[in-house]
């Protein structure tokens, strides 16, 4: 079996760092469910099967890219529904994101000069 | 109808989380449990919402599941894999280093019996091998053989290690005991080599209790072991499939 290296961060990972960004830019709680939707562009049919999506969150959380706290049991149960768990962007993981997408930036340029 | 539908995938969800949760450190799978039952509540409310009908929703939560699986089952190892080594890391260094040697000694053992069982298929299979053999004794050296790397895959696995030295000792004895009674087609100087033998200890008494004997003796050692891993092994306290949340 090839094992990937330690410090990569995967296709679903960047995408999961770059959804808890955009939600808590919107101000918006960053959930399982929520970041799921927001990854698929809210299409409820095609969200990110659970195995997928809670093991690259447990990844993120264990390398400290994302730091995660649940929720206050009185909200939840004001609102009626089960607590959620609630994930953060640590520094480092603003940091991936910002070179991820720096690198980004720097491969269309060179498509474009091309 | 629809609703009733929803409602069993959602149990089986529950179920399927349950299942493989189960046997972890006990903080790790109730906040598993925990997140799933919030993520089908929301899920949920998220469909109800987008008006999407009940089959629908049975329907996405089935593929996120199904989907899903291959992952969960890679998570759970990794979860039991870091329990364990935490584990490891508070015992005294010398019960850990006598800890990987009876390991290390186990699956050196159960290595060398999957190489026997391999090169006795293979000789026995060879145009020109031994054919007055029974083919009842050939179908025990293959099903022993892969009986054996099944429990070698168990013994590398921490948290079934046990479990996989009870099956090399439960399959060394056919195995021994097949590779013995076909020496004459494995191996033409093993076979001088117990003719030899059988010269000093004559006997059809003899010739049986070194068939018997020998995978015996590995199975008693294979036994030994595993119950002094059981004895010896850190222990981690984890969730059973009962625990709701």
């Amino acid at each position: 079996m090839v094992r990937r290296k330690q410090d990569s961060v995967l296709p679903i990972e960047l995408a999961l760092v770059e959804a808890v960004v955009r939600l808590s830019g919107r101000e918006e709680p960053a959930y399982g469910v929520s970041l799921a939707r927001e990854i698929a562009n809210d299409d409820l049919g095609g969200l990110t099967s659970h195995g997928t999506l809670y093991k690259a969150l447990a990844r993120l959380t264990e390398r400290g890219l994302l730091e995660s706290t649940w929720e206050d049991p009185e909200t939840a149960e004001l609102e009626k529904r089960p607590r959620r768990r609630l994930y953060r962007v640590t520094a480092a993981g603003a940091a991936v994101h910002s070179a991820a997408r720096n690198s980004v930036h720097s491969t269309m340029s060179g498509w474009a000069l091309s | 109808m629809g609703a009733l539908v929803s409602r069993r995938v959602e149990d089986l969800v529950r179920w399927w989380v349950r299942l493989y949760t189960q046997g972890l450190a006990s903080h790790v799978a109730v906040e598993r449990r925990e997140e799933m039952r919030s993520d089908l509540f929301e899920h949920r409310a998220a469909a109800n919402s987008a008006e999407m009908t009940e089959r629908q929703t049975a329907r996405a939560i089935v593929w996120r599941t199904v989907g899903g699986i291959g992952a969960d089952i890679l998570w759970r190892e990794r979860e039991l894999r870091h329990a364990h080594r935490a584990a490891m890391l508070s015992l005294p260094p010398g019960r850990k280093r006598s800890i990987d040697r009876v390991t290390s000694t186990s699956l050196v053992l159960g290595v060398l019996l999957v190489g026997l069982g391999v090169l006795a298929v293979f000789r026995l299979e060879m145009p020109g091998g031994t054919n007055h053999m029974a083919p009842t004794n050939r179908e025990a050296i293959l099903v022993a053989t892969v009986a054996c790397i099944i429990s070698l895959f168990f013994v590398i696995r921490p948290s079934s290690r046990v479990a996989g030295v009870l099956g090399l000792a439960i399959a060394a004895v056919p195995l021994s005991f097949g590779v013995m009674r076909g020496l004459d087609g494995i191996s033409a100087r093993g076979s001088s080599l117990l003719s030899r033998l059988l010269n000093y200890l004559p006997g059809e008494m003899t010739l049986w209790a070194l068939y018997l004997g020998s995978g015996l003796l590995v199975a008693l050692f294979f036994c030994g072991s595993a119950f002094w891993l059981r004895r010896h092994s850190p222990r981690v306290a984890t969730s059973t499939f009962e625990h709701r949340v």
